[in-house]
């Protein structure tokens, strides 16, 4: 499967399975596990680091702060190296394999300074703390409906069928009125409304 | 469609990356240009983002599906290798348990067989009685010894071949000749060891021994007596006077008491005895 290909230029259901073959992936869930070791991960599992680092990987691409430079593997093990380093005290990591074989490859876990730029600033944290909140108090369907148009950009055919809408135009509303009860409820967030005006 | 909802689809094709360079340079002056476009542009990047959390929440839910399925390969082949190990040993130690009860009874069949061939053919009383029979019947029903005997004899060896013991030792008691005391006394053993009367057999065969003038007579008599202890397992007496006859090479039972310590000495011999 060509994972760059996938997350950049697939649907959702493409870009599901890249983001399930990443998660599932046995070297990298080896690495993982060799990681935790290495640095004495006692606070959480090896698979909670994998699962933060997919999410964190994925909002990466979202933000565009990772557009398939490096080998989207081994950027994924360096967010990992980096989850699991913040994770322990420093006194407690043991020597750690800097490489790992993939078939015929050997290839460099990145430096741990490599990922500080997909940490969230605090504006951007308040950010999402607050979407978040909002996320919560959508119903189900514009939280669907929302989602695949995330996903499926404005290809409204392929929406209305996932949504098992009648044609297009039937999704192109549902999506409207989403966006409209969307906009509403951020429109009346004070926080929010801050970020849209930093200057009041 | 009208003009604000073309604004959103614009504003959504440049936050979605769809647009040219050219068309991105454009619209980014434009925003430039705009305040109020610019504005637009911040609360739907907030509304992308909140789509973007979204499908993070989504990822979260798939990331706890796919773990179950992370994990379930594990358990359930983890689980198959102990159930099929379970089967396997527990096939294996079935087998073994029938494999062992078969060998067990065919060991005790073996076993039970073997015995009673090696009783029948090689304990003491059997071993005696082939010898008596090889060494005394064979010549007496070939008439080989019953020219030897005077005329006197010939009705008690006709009873004896017949089979006739009983009468024979009556034929025996009715001859009162002192001079055929020893040969009388011979063929009575004879008789009683046929009638399985070894006692009285023995008490007959030592009391030529003690008194035999003839040799033959009385190396017979040894040879009948040897029989007579073996069939009551009277052993030690027995090996001593097989050894007896078995050392002295000019003893007429010499080669019969030679066989008779073969077959003793044997695997079988020793097996029953």
């Amino acid at each position: 499967m060509d994972l760059n290909k996938a997350f950049f230029n697939g649907d959702s259901r493409s870009i599901n399975k890249a983001l399930k073959t990443l998660y599932l992936d046995i070297v990298i869930n080896a690495k993982v596990n060799e990681l935790s070791r290495a640095y004495n991960l006692k606070n959480k599992e090896p698979d909670d680091i994998l699962q933060e680092a997919v999410i964190i990987l994925f909002d990466a691409i979202q933000r565009k702060k990772f557009r398939g430079e490096s080998n989207i593997k081994t950027y994924l093990i360096g967010i990992c190296r980096n989850l699991i380093r913040d994770s322990v005290k420093k006194k407690e990591i043991l020597k750690f394999q800097e490489h790992f074989q993939e078939g015929t490859e050997k290839i460099k876990v990145p430096e741990y300074d490599h990922f500080k730029e997909l940490e969230k600033t605090e504006e951007e944290n308040l950010r999402d703390t607050t979407l978040l909140s909002i996320i919560n108090k959508m119903d189900e369907k514009c939280r669907k409906a929302l989602t695949l148009y995330y996903y499926e950009k404005i290809k409204m055919t392929k929406l209305a069928e996932q949504l098992q809408l009648k044609n297009d135009n039937q999704a192109k509303k549902v999506i409207y009125r989403c966006r409209k009860k969307l906009r509403i409820i951020i429109q009346s967030n004070p926080s929010l409304i801050q970020l849209l005006n930093p200057q009041s | 469609m009208n003009h604000k909802k073309q604004i959103i689809e614009k504003i959504d094709d440049y936050l979605f990356d769809l647009m040219s360079n050219k068309e991105r340079q454009l619209f980014e002056a434009e925003i430039e240009k705009s305040k109020e476009l610019a504005k637009a542009v911040e609360l739907q990047k907030i509304e992308h983002r909140t789509m973007e959390l979204l499908a993070q929440e989504e990822l979260q839910k798939n990331l706890n599906e796919w773990k179950k399925e992370k994990l379930e390969p594990l358990t359930s082949s983890r689980n198959e290798v102990k159930l099929s190990s379970i089967k396997n040993s527990s096939t294996i130690r079935k087998r073994i348990f029938q494999f062992s009860i078969a060998a067990i009874v065919l060991l005790l069949i073996g076993l039970f067989f073997g015995n009673q061939w090696v009783q029948q053919n090689y304990n003491s009383q059997v071993l005696a009685e082939y010898l008596f029979q090889t060494s005394v019947d064979r010549s007496r029903s070939e008439g080989v010894s019953s020219t030897n005997f005077p005329p006197v004899f010939q009705p008690v060896i006709s009873a004896m071949i017949e089979k006739e013991y009983e009468k024979a030792i009556r034929l025996l008691n009715a001859i009162n000749v002192s001079s055929y005391q020893e040969v009388s006394q011979l063929l009575q053993a004879e008789c009683y060891f046929k009638l399985q009367d070894y006692n009285e057999s023995i008490s007959l065969c030592k009391n030529i021994i003690a008194t035999a003038e003839d040799d033959n007579n009385r190396e017979k008599a040894e040879w009948y007596l040897t029989l007579n202890y073996f069939v009551l397992e009277q052993k030690s007496e027995a090996k001593q006077l097989l050894e007896k006859i078995t050392q002295n090479k000019n003893h007429a039972f010499f080669p019969h008491g030679k066989e008779l310590e073969n077959q003793l000495e044997s695997f079988w011999g020793r097996l029953a005895n």
